[in-house]
């Protein structure tokens, strides 16, 4: 299992470093230049002066940019902020906390839940629950998160307002758990639909596959309560796929927060990304392209082990 | 509960034939009843879109300062927004953007999701490898930040839209279209056309192609239900096509104080009502051409 895990550790560097090549050419399809960007308008009336992007080593080519980019990244300096001079790795670092605890909270929720509605749904295949459930469950997929938020925040924050409709906590406030909590529920409610409808769709479809399998079937004929068959035979080998497609829709679920979190003016990276891409802060977007990335990666890996662990086949070499 | 029974049902017993059965497709997604639901709602908001001059009768750019966010009214029957446009007349028109950005973003999808797929399968070894990981690599940027950084980059012309949410959009496409060539390559009839001399262009498209395109149908859908979502949220939040043109998901932008979400629903429900629509009937018809398309559930 170390080989395995070591393995995929090795596979997940070049994929980062990549992440950095693709955000840092994309970054430089943009329009202008940091030096016009940093100059006051007034002063330089459309012309850049050689030495200013000498200074900033904008003469050189794009690939000893990239290296140099790359370098600083290394050492932790991210740049600065166009917008407000910040340095980029502060601005984001606090950003953090706010959207793992959204995106985490609604990750448990949304495949506990889904893992339960729909395995039962495949255990009653064809019953009204099952057809009910496939039916809400891509009603739930093809509803808008935004729309979704709307509807929310109309009916718990406007006509009948028992939630808060913004922020992280009560502003003004000192930070109190309940009272970040009660700022959570709606947003993560929201988030939790429409992630908890694939859920169930991916579930039911892992457990029916398990349930028609050889030795679901060996294990009925040996005689086992149904309890055990469906709990210890079936249940744990559906759980595997689910692991994969849970990791595989991690990013789905951090792109479904960036609506979510400006919507609610949740302090976290969504909100962050979706002012910088207003402001056009391209230096605070890549920062969070490749935090995100980073984000992303490491709860692969993280889901890697753990399905080396749930995996016997894959424990034992 | 018959509808999707009925559609479960053909699937069961289509599973136990060893081959396609003769039935033709239609006969089979008639038989799925919420997918014909899709289909009409899908067709009555096309038609609405392409007439849309002649459906409404009021212009949809035309601002009037003296009826400001009116209710719904006989000049007006959705009411009228901040600026005192129609609110119907801009849904129609709106479907015009919204539908077509989202059906060019998809077919731009399909396309490079296939042949990235179809190449991928077939060449393999390392041509493979290196597709794959550049496949891994799109996914792990959340395709709605890729597209706020790109459109943020270019500018959100409905044309930029298109593309950007097109050329982001395909890993799915990809690697489903690779896992199918990959059993088909192996099937009899590919070998033998091998056997017989089909150069590699001919085995790739005459052969594996026509085998493939049901699935690539069917992820197809679910691709364009992703874009036009995709474009609806970016114009929500002011990133997407501007206003005054409208599309369902720049009108809704104006929902953003509980004072009008609470006391002007006609604003920002009826743009809601019809993205939430339309995407549920593509997911229908999608699942609908499942079952008719292939016996078999190919994807969830």
């Amino acid at each position: 299992m170390q080989r395995y895990i070591a393995r995929r550790l090795l596979i997940a560097i070049p994929m980062l470093i990549g992440i950095t090549m693709m955000t840092y050419a994309f970054i430089n399809l943009a329009p202008g230049d940091p030096v016009s960007a940093m100059a006051d308008p007034q002063l330089t009336l459309g012309r850049t002066n050689p030495k200013q992007l000498e200074r900033l080593g904008l003469d050189k080519p794009v690939a000893v940019r990239y290296l140099i980019w790359l370098r600083e990244l290394a050492k932790g300096n991210f740049g600065y902020s166009y917008q407000s001079g910040k340095p980029v790795l502060e601005i984001i670092r606090a950003r953090i906390v706010p959207t793992l605890e959204l995106t985490s909270v609604t990750l448990v929720v949304s495949v506990v839940l889904g893992t339960v509605f729909g395995v039962l749904a495949a255990l009653r295949q064809y019953s009204i629950y099952d057809y009910l459930l496939s039916v809400g469950s891509l009603i739930g997929l093809s509803i808008p998160t935004f729309f979704f938020a709307l509807l929310a925040l109309y009916l718990f924050a406007a006509v009948w307002p028992i939630f808060p409709s913004f922020g992280f906590t009560t502003y003004g406030s000192d930070y109190s758990v309940l009272d970040n909590l009660h700022h959570l529920i709606l947003p993560a409610t929201v988030l939790s639909v429409e992630s908890m409808a694939g859920n169930t769709r991916y579930a039911r479809t892992a457990m029916l596959e398990v349930m028609r399998s050889d030795y679901v079937t060996t294990a009925r004929a040996k005689g086992l309560s149904e309890f055990s068959v469906i709990g210890r035979h079936a249940f744990q080998n559906a759980l595997l796929p689910l692991i994969t497609i849970t990791t595989l829709r991690l990013p789905s679920l951090f792109g479904g927060a960036f609506i979510i979190e400006y919507m609610f003016a949740w302090p976290g990276m969504g909100q962050l990304s979706i002012q910088a891409a207003v402001m056009r802060d391209y230096t605070v977007l890549m920062g969070l392209a490749v935090i995100i990335a980073a984000l992303v990666l490491g709860a692969n890996l993280l889901a890697d082990v753990l399905y080396a662990f749930a995996d016997p086949r894959i424990r034992q070499t | 509960m018959s509808t999707a029974d009925d559609a479960r049902d053909v699937d069961l017993e289509l599973t136990a034939l060893p081959r396609r059965s003769n039935q033709g497709v239609w006969p089979r997604f008639r038989r799925h009843r919420l997918a014909l639901i899709g289909l009409v709602i899908l067709v009555v908001f096309s038609v609405m879109a392409i007439l849309a001059p002649w459906v409404s009768i009021n212009d949809p750019l035309r601002a009037d300062v003296f009826n400001i966010k009116t209710p719904p009214s006989r000049d007006h029957i959705l009411g009228t927004d901040s600026a005192g446009r129609d609110i119907f007349a801009r849904i129609v028109h709106a479907g015009r953007v919204s539908l077509s950005v989202g059906i060019v973003a998809a077919l731009i999808s399909s396309a490079i999701g296939t042949i990235l797929g179809l190449i991928s399968g077939y060449v393999g070894g390392w041509v493979d490898n290196l597709l794959q990981r550049f496949t891994e690599l799109v996914m792990t940027i959340p395709t709605f930040f890729a597209v706020i950084i790109l459109v943020s980059i270019v500018g959100a012309s409905i044309w930029n839209l298109m593309v950007v949410i097109g050329f982001l959009g395909w890993t799915g496409q990809a690697r489903l279209v690779r896992g199918q060539v990959l059993s088909l390559r192996e099937t009899d009839y590919v070998t033998a056309a091998r056997a017989i001399g089909g150069g590699h262009g001919r085995l790739m498209f005459a052969h594996i192609f026509p085998g493939i395109v049901p699935y690539i149908v069917v992820a197809a859908t679910l691709t364009l239900a992703g874009a036009i979502l995709t474009e609806a949220g970016l114009s929500f939040l002011g990133l997407g096509v501007r206003i005054p043109t409208p599309t369902w998901g720049n009108m809704m932008n104006s929902a953003q104080s509980l004072h009008i979400l609470q006391h002007q629903p006609w604003l920002w429900l009826p743009p809601g009502i019809a993205i939430s629509a339309t995407v549920i009937a593509v997911n229908f018809v999608g699942d609908g051409l499942r079952d008719a398309l292939d016996p078999r559930t190919i994807i969830e």
